[in-house]
């Protein structure tokens, strides 16, 4: 039996999958940024590839594609081809090789395979061949070197200073390479790794990212600085922003008297949230970095010159124009929390004799308190996550030394720094490290989306908390 | 307490009140004088350029050719192609979207939606920009016919569920309870989408003799670079949608409802009165939350640089790249030599990012006023 229906109702659900379709995109671009983060420190087998004319070529696939071709009678047909992550960037300058399909005889995965992570110049996958002490060779095969590598392992930093250590590695195609043991990071053998093994060197890798600077033009390594970065900038933002964006908030809803000036102080807040943040870089590169650093130089720092101290971008800039661009979401935040205090406790305040400053320090504020934490939590999750004014003033690719560090005078407002979103920007678009600096960029931008998600959540769920509260403390009336 | 002791505690707490509120005065004054201040500053970078010949001020050539200049042309241009393209994308969807969810959506769901919508309006736009522009980008340019085919196999998807559940309506009991048949549409949208990709391998398996960028050539005449206007338009669409949704919804949940019922109660079936009662009455309310995208789209900078492939071109065409005003300034502006020529243009860049989104913003808020004065 079918019930009557309309074109109308049909219209009805072309409209539900507008709907539908933007939140399906945005989900499907979250989740391939969560795929390739997650992915990058999960270790893969090792393939060895034989090919018919008889080199063979050590390496995990990553992707496959197809070429069309056309032949000559007309016909068409389809070639696979496979890119294969080969490291030994000696030998592959880019990184990985295409092997098409037809190309490869056979294929297994040897469990002997090792991957050496190697300080500068990326991974190198081969075969342990034998540990060379001094010059005199102290164990040959896989099985010997391997033990005699992890029995040494503790003392390994010692010993390497005192002794010039080595292993012997040869590649699939049989050709020797020596590396020495102070450029080795970590050796493993993927393809005999236990579901256990694994997961140990996926949270060891994962940990290492969240704690250690980049390596090899941020194609390895962590991004250690870049949290730091952001997280003092943020720290020095908030300093100055939620002092002035408390105080204009109570002028907006306390202390200002109806009038032209009043009408003005809003139409600020109102044109200083639509402004574009690139723009608000410029201001910061033409009145903070060159106008006030630039006198700050001539004032304290004159023996420098011309090299600048404060009149090049740096941290404090870089916080001080975030703070001019997050000082609207700060005042909404405050404003709304001030409007939603209750007439009721002002005027019995008032009517016990407080004047308004005793009325707002301890009656209102007690209760705007979670507003103002509020405003807090979102004017820090807009800082983490904007980037284009401080591709301007003061954020850097690689910048060695912390804002915050043990010489004095311990914190150094004038340092460039890098940041999270940069980073993403460094790494993502132009990399100096190539193709193979990509899955690290796809782990920060995962983590950036991870931070501003889980903030913004937080200010959500405080907000909507107050407003039940306000709701019912209406409703007792 | 003596007399004189109440008055001197009496005269400090006056005291305080002033203190504090001379300071919440100056929170005040502060930001007056930092809106002043960004016109003032980047104004007096500027103001050189307007005292020289209209070429240098255009950016067109250096004034001695000793630094090689910047056109803003083409960049005005990109900036304006982005824009329109991202709304192309944005604006049916996202008005679709505000006008399901304030007229058929069911009161609880849309509680869980709002935050769902404030959460993608946080996403940095960073983050959008370099999956747009290192994952999205490539993969379209190696799904064009499935690109081409997804609005009409999404739409039709859409349809033939409906059609399906009113024709066998057993299947789908599960279903009927309202709001429910959000989880059907989403399963729907998906299948449209498969089916795309699909159809799309089948087109690509029948006339795709080399590639798509000789199927380009051959057929329409024109080159497809990988980061085009497309996909600037989705991405940047995408990053605009909330932006339109809620102030859309917004305008569409204050039309009275006396409206609506009026019109139903005449007759009018409910998709007749949101699209020829409701929608026109938040007219302004919807015009307003178009013009407060495209301001939001003139300034964006990331997106633009990771996806539009930064190229200044003079073209429409869709499938080519372009170079908006923000990327131009975040690309160029690290590199210029400060107070040369190319420094000062980008800030007459940023002046008009400036003087243009203020424009934009100031209309849009003055048509959001108007539309709450009349349901007020």
């Amino acid at each position: 039996m079918g019930s009557k229906w309309s074109k109308d109702d049909a219209l009805i659900w072309l409209s539900g999958g507008g709907l539908v379709l933007c939140f399906l995109m945005v989900a499907g671009l979250v989740l391939v940024i969560a795929v390739q983060g997650l992915a990058r420190f999960w270790p893969q087998d090792l393939t060895r590839y034989v090919l018919r004319d008889g080199s063979i070529i050590l390496g995990h696939e990553t992707s496959r594609a197809g070429v069309r071709t056309i032949g000559s009678a007309g016909e068409r047909s389809v070639a696979y081809r496979l890119r294969v992550e080969t490291g030994n960037r000696e030998r592959y300058p880019q990184g990985y090789v295409w092997l098409e399909e037809a190309r490869i005889a056979g294929q297994d995965n040897p469990r002997e395979a090792v991957v050496v992570e190697q300080v500068r110049a990326g991974e190198i996958f081969g075969f342990l061949d034998s540990f060379v002490d001094d010059g005199a060779v102290v164990a040959r095969g896989y099985d010997a070197v391997r033990a005699h590598y992890q029995a040494q392992y503790p003392e390994l930093e010692r010993l390497r200073r005192q002794r010039a250590l080595s292993i012997v590695l040869s590649s699939a195609d049989g050709r020797q390479h020596t590396v020495s043991l102070a450029n080795v990071r970590h050796i493993y053998a993927p393809n005999a790794m236990t579901a256990w093994d694994r997961i140990r060197h996926y949270a060891a890798g994962a940990w290492s990212f969240l704690w250690t600077p980049p390596r090899d033009e941020n194609r390895h390594g962590g991004v250690f600085p870049a949290i730091f970065g952001t997280a003092a900038m943020v720290i020095l933002m908030s300093v100055v922003v939620m002092p002035f964006g408390i105080l204009a908030a109570l002028y907006l809803r306390e202390y200002g008297s109806p009038g032209p000036f009043l009408n003005a102080v809003r139409i600020a807040v109102n044109s200083l949230a639509g402004v574009p943040s690139i723009v608000f870089g410029v201001f910061g590169l033409g009145f903070f970095v060159y106008f006030l650093g630039g006198t700050l130089d001539r004032l304290f720092y004159p023996e420098d010159l011309p090299a600048p101290t404060f009149g090049q971008g740096g941290i404090l800039w870089c916080a001080l124009t975030l703070a001019l661009l997050t000082l609207p979401v700060v005042i909404v935040a405050v404003e709304e929390g001030l409007a939603g205090v209750p007439l009721k406790l002002r005027e019995a305040s008032h009517a016990l004799g407080a004047t308004r400053f005793e009325t707002l320090w301890r009656v209102v504020v007690p209760v705007v308190l979670p507003s103002i934490l509020t405003g807090l939590i979102l004017s820090v999750a807009r800082a983490a996550g904007t980037v284009a004014p401080l591709m301007i003033i003061g954020a850097v690719a690689f910048a060695p030394e912390l804002p915050v560090d043990g010489v004095w005078p311990f914190v150094h407002l004038e340092r460039e720094f890098m940041h999270l979103g940069y980073h993403i920007f460094d790494t993502g678009f132009r990399p100096a490290g190539g193709e193979a600096a990509l899955p690290m960029a796809y782990t920060t931008t995962l983590l950036l989306l991870v931070i501003v998600v889980v903030l913004n959540a937080a200010a959500i769920g405080l907000r909507s908390r107050l407003r039940r509260l306000y709701s019912l403390s209406a409703g007792q009336a | 307490m003596t007399e004189r002791t109440r008055h001197r505690r009496m005269d400090r707490r006056r005291l305080m009140d002033l203190l504090v509120g001379r300071l919440a005065a100056l929170g005040g004054t502060v930001l007056i004088l930092t809106i002043l201040s960004v016109f003032a500053v980047l104004l007096w970078v500027i103001y050189p350029l307007f005292l020289s010949p209209a070429e240098y001020r255009w950016g067109i050539s250096g004034p001695d050719g000793s630094e090689p200049g910047q056109s803003l042309l083409p960049l005005i241009f990109g900036t304006l192609k982005g824009a329109v393209y991202a709304l192309l994308f944005a604006v049916p969807v996202s008005v679709l979207a505000a006008l399901y969810a304030s007229q058929f959506l069911p009161r609880t769901l849309k509680e869980t939606l709002k935050p769902l919508v404030e959460i993608m309006a946080a996403v940095p736009t960073v983050v959008l920009g370099f999956i747009g522009g290192v994952w999205l980008a490539p993969y379209l340019a190696s799904h064009v016919f499935a690109l081409f085919l997804a609005p009409v196999s999404i739409s039709g998807a859409v349809v033939a569920v409906f059609v399906l559940r009113h024709r066998a309506p057993a299947l789908f009991r599960v279903f009927r309870h309202p709001g429910r048949e959000i989880w059907l549409l989403l399963v729907a949208v998906l299948a449209g989408g498969w089916l795309a990709l699909e159809c799309g391998a089948l087109l690509e398996a029948a006339y795709l003799h080399a590639g798509y960028n000789t199927w380009f050539k051959e057929s329409l005449g024109i080159t497809y670079e990988q980061r085009n206007a497309v996909v600037v338009g989705m991405v940047m669409g995408l990053a605009v949608t909330p932006i339109i949704f809620t102030i859309s919804e917004e305008a569409l949940s204050v039309v009275p409802r006396s409206f609506s019922e009026g019109s139903l109660s005449l007759g009018a079936t409910r998709w007749q009165t949101a699209v020829r009662i409701v929608l026109p009455a938040a007219g302004a309310g919807i015009l307003a939350a178009v013009l407060l995208a495209f301001s939001r789209a003139i300034g964006e900078t990331m997106i633009v640089v990771f996806v539009s492939g930064n190229v200044p071109d003079l073209d429409w065409s869709a499938f080519s790249g372009f170079m908006a005003l923000s990327a131009g300034v975040a690309l160029e502006l690290p590199n210029a030599v400060r107070d040369g020529s190319l420094f000062r243009v980008l800030f007459l860049a940023a002046f008009l990012l400036l003087v243009s989104t203020f424009a934009v913003n100031t209309v849009a808020e003055l048509v959001r006023r108007r539309l709450r004065r009349r349901y007020a």
